[in-house]
């Protein structure tokens, strides 16, 4: 407790330097330089923002022109501009099933724990990793735990089927301490257990780097100002390492909301079969099977602006309470 | 001044990029309506026919420098025939190639002239499009008549691309295809002293012997009896199937599949012998005589359970064999013996799926040169026929060759060997080499003791001894192949529902398998499935049938 009041400054300071480097181009924006002769002065960074600008419009505002498909009977050879209007039809279809209701449940439920997992570990393990001082083991880890992430989910599945199977590895290795064997993906209790823990296996380690960097980044001072203050290490983590990583985590969790719709299709696809449908059928393998195999593309564009909605929504709503709460801008 | 260049220069090769990938102009595949005319059964100047293409496995196996659309068959196509096969849109699995088509329809591109379509939805949306031809006369008057007795034994195949009396395509060379055999480890049944089941007591006791009786001998209870693929069907049709316990049961009405029973259309998951069998199943699951992961292993996975010794029966086509036999070298003693089906519980064989054709043909409908497309398909079928340029097989070297004057087609006895033989009637358009041999003709005269002197006897006559057995089984047996008697595109209940239905169905079934949802879960299945849109399906399929079995296409063809 009597360290507490020092820390607060010290987390203070910290939103102080920030509010003061993001302060900067404020001011220099108050100039107001006509946007002409700023151009001039400036041209070829502008020349040189000129592509990427391009390939955005392009290849994301370009295709969002086909959202329309969404709201007609959509033919390919008919057209957007042939093909009939059937106003909010497919959105009705979405949620006219008991299976497509449940797959948005599986879907809500799934992509929820992935994320607040997604977050809680990599923060974990990379306040952990810091403090590994050993150069080299740290340094292994941070690669071998990275490695998954590169791997195709075609790939991680084949071999999971074998490692999870009943005769797999794992089963051994459980039989071994006289347990029966699970079956893993085929029981709809374990299915999405097994979902989860896999996809956190696999891309943790992208989330710890990111957060490496962060811890690597705090300035050395406030560990030197907390050790006079006689902080353990512990009460280190808790009010240096933990607040100076919070607008890096806030960032991470906004923008991951954005996938609260996005279960992992790669995954799960290769992953399920009928026994686990109850709880692992999620929209988009629920989708492709309904909609995209037959051709149905207004049916799959539906759902797609669908899906987009809702992230948005819920993203601009994150947006807004980092803001209120946290007092942090992204943008 | 040298930065600024570097700046200009750099943003120039970045906006080349990203403009490069959208070259809106279409470029010409080379005019297909060039006018060669016909001399001595060759085209003079040479004309090409462009067409799509689903990756088949010769790509990138291809020998000799050889390519998708240079290679030992279109030579022979541009030496012999004076016609160019030309490959302009390739798609790589069914689903990609699918929908490269479909995205043709919008006229991003040229749509070929030769179109193999192997997904009846999507031949629907091609005859919609207006963008196909219609070759009721083409068929007439182009087509030779060696292939129209063939077209002849098949009316049905043409259902899928009937619409308003009109024909817009045919089957890719229809043959009903060899039906399912049941291979069994012949030195598991000699040491249990068991004989080869032929009715379903006999085959539950066969399965519990192999599952509880230590048929390997090694002491460890882990083998069991009966290997299939629960995953995507109960009905795969080519291998890991299970089809025959619901037949066993439910006699001509098959899982997944309609059954014309008296002129209606009916759809056999739902039909109450499918709880017997059901009950059947869920009873050897409890005990272990069935491939505990069933559920999640597709027809392929399943074989290395069999290939691994661990189970003692599969059923599959017979060239199943070929994918299985590694067992004999992988387990000191192993042998496979093929066996028919088990007969069903009314005395009566039991019934499998049977497979006409693998697609349909259609055309681009500003493709003027069918008489030329007539001309090589015709050629085609030459190796079946074993006659004209390909008596043997379609390229010397490649698929077949002459070692020390006999005639071999064992690749890896050829005179530059090959790993695997070369699929040279799969280079053009046809998917696979056309074949009129049935389910196994060749093989069932060469055990009554013809001389293998014809090429496709020869073929025949190479294959494994175990294997021609199993073909001799299937040609005899050839009754109870059922061809699913609804072929046309989804109806319009079956577009929006079709999914939920048989996501149903498959959930249901493996649970009761699995002893996961009580036996009675099915009578509450099929009243949800008939509510659910099952009804409404049911009565637009058969009046799609009522339909298309009224208009007779087939005289207008000339073929009747």
């Amino acid at each position: 407790m009597k360290m507490s009041k020092g820390v607060t400054t010290i987390a203070e300071l910290t939103k102080r330097r920030t509010r003061r480097v993001q302060a900067k181009p404020v001011v220099e924006r108050g100039k107001k330089t006509p946007w002409n002769k700023e151009i001039r002065k400036n041209w070829p960074l502008y020349l040189l923002c000129l592509p990427a600008l391009a390939c955005v419009l392009i290849f994301s505002y370009g295709p969002m022109g086909g959202l329309v498909m969404a709201f007609q009977d959509y033919k390919p050879w008919l057209g957007i501009t042939g093909s009939s209007w059937i106003g909010l039809d497919n959105f009705a279809r979405i949620f006219e099933y008991e299976e497509s209701m449940q797959a948005i449940m599986n879907t809500l439920i799934i992509a929820v724990i992935k994320i607040v997992a997604g977050i809680i570990v990599p923060v974990v393990m990379a306040i952990l990793l810091s403090e590994i001082r050993h150069m080299g083991i740290k340094k292994s880890i941070q690669t071998l735990v990275y490695l998954p992430h590169f791997l195709s989910w075609v790939t991680i599945a084949g071999i999971m089927i074998d490692v999870l199977g009943l005769d797999g590895g794992v089963n051994h290795m459980l039989g071994a301490f006289g347990i029966e064997p699970i079956f893993f993906l085929g029981d709809p209790e374990l299915f999405r257990p097994t979902i989860i823990i896999s996809d956190l296996w696999k891309n943790f380690g992208f989330g710890m780097i990111v957060y490496l960097a962060v811890i690597t980044g705090i300035d050395p001072s406030y560990y030197e100002a907390a050790e006079i203050d006689g902080a353990t290490r512990r009460q280190q983590i808790v009010h240096v390492t933990l607040p100076s990583m919070m607008p890096m985590i806030i960032v991470i969790s906004t923008l991951s909301l954005g996938n609260i719709l996005d279960a992992g299709f790669d995954q799960i696809f290769n992953l399920y079969n009928p026994l686990v449908y109850s709880t692992g059928d999620i929209i988009d393998t629920y989708v492709y099977r309904s909609s995209l195999l037959n051709g149905q593309y207004g049916f799959g564009t539906a759902v797609g602006l669908f899906k987009s909605g809702i992230s948005l929504i819920l993203i601009v709503i994150a947006y807004r309470i980092a803001y209120k709460v946290a007092n942090y801008r992204i943008f | 001044m040298l930065k600024k260049t570097g700046v200009l220069l750099s943003s120039a090769i970045l906006m080349a990029g990203v403009l490069s990938g959208c070259n809106l102009v279409s470029k010409d595949t080379g005019s297909s309506a060039s006018e060669g005319t016909l001399k001595d059964g060759k085209y003079d100047p040479p004309i090409t026919i462009t067409i799509a293409k689903q990756l088949d496995e010769n790509a990138g196996k291809y020998i000799n420098g050889e390519s998708l659309n240079d290679n030992v068959l279109t030579r022979w196509g541009e030496d012999k025939l004076g016609i160019k096969i030309e490959t302009t849109l390739l798609g790589g699995d069914a689903g990609s190639y699918n929908t490269k088509l479909r995205l043709a329809l919008t006229g991003s591109e040229k749509l070929p002239d030769v179109l193999p379509v192997y997904d009846t939805a999507l031949a629907s949306d091609l005859i919609q499009s207006g963008l196909v031809k219609d070759i009721t006369e083409d068929v007439k008057t182009f087509m030779p008549d060696r292939l129209k007795d063939i077209y002849k034994q098949y009316p049905g195949t043409f259902n899928p691309v009937i619409k308003d009396g009109k024909v817009y395509g045919m089957a890719i060379s229809p043959n009903l295809t060899e039906g399912q055999v049941m291979l069994i480890r012949q030195d598991w049944l000699d040491k249990l002293k068991l004989k080869a089941p032929t009715n379903i007591e006999e085959f539950e006791q066969v399965i519990a012997a192999f599952t509880n009786d230590d048929p390997d001998g090694n002491g460890k209870p882990d083998t069991y009896g009966f290997d299939f693929s629960g995953k995507d069907s109960y009905n795969t049709g080519w291998v890991s199937d299970s089809v025959m316990i619901f037949s066993a049961f439910a006699g001509k009405s098959l899982p997944g599949q309609w059954l014309n029973e008296d002129g209606k259309l009916a759809y056999g998951s739902v039909k109450p012998g499918m709880k017997d069998a059901l009950a059947k199943l869920r009873d050897w699951y409890a005990k272990g005589y069935l491939n505990k992961e069933l559920a999640t292993q597709g027809a392929w996975d399943a074989l290395a359970d069999f290939t691994q010794g661990k189970a003692g029966i599969i059923i599959g086509r017979p060239w199943l064999y070929g994918s299985v036999k590694d067992v004999e070298k992988n387990v000191q003693g192993a042998t496979i013996k093929i066996y028919p089906t088990i007969s069903g519980i009314s005395g009566d064989k039991t019934y499998q799926s049977g497979q006409l054709n693998d697609g349909v043909f259609m055309f681009n409908k500003d493709f003027t040169n069918m008489g030329a497309f007539f001309l090589y398909y015709d050629k085609l079928y030459d190796a079946a026929f074993g006659t004209g340029d390909f008596k043997y097989g379609y390229a010397q070297g490649y698929d077949y060759d002459i070692v020390n004057d006999e005639v071999t087609f064992d690749s890896t006895k050829f005179n530059k060997p090959l790993d695997v033989v070369q699929g040279v009637g799969k280079m053009s358009f046809t998917k696979n080499s056309p074949s009129v041999d049935g389910t196994g003709k060749s093989f069932y005269e060469l055990a009554q003791g013809a001389e293998p002197t014809t090429g496709v006897l020869m073929r025949a006559n190479a294959a494994d001894q175990t294997m021609k057995e199993g073909y001799v089984i299937s040609y005899e047996n050839s009754d109870v192949l059922l061809p699913n008697a609804f072929n046309g595109p989804p109806t319009k209940t079956m577009q929006s529902s079709w999914a939920q239905l048989t996501t149903m169905e498959k959930e249901t079934y493996t649970k009761i398998i699995y002893g996961k949802e009580p036996l009675e879960a099915f009578d509450d299945f099929v009243k949800q499935w008939h509510d659910k849109g099952g009804t409404q399906i049911a009565e637009e399929v058969n009046a799609w049938y009522k339909n298309a079995s009224e208009v007779d296409v087939m005289s207008q063809m000339g073929m009747k």
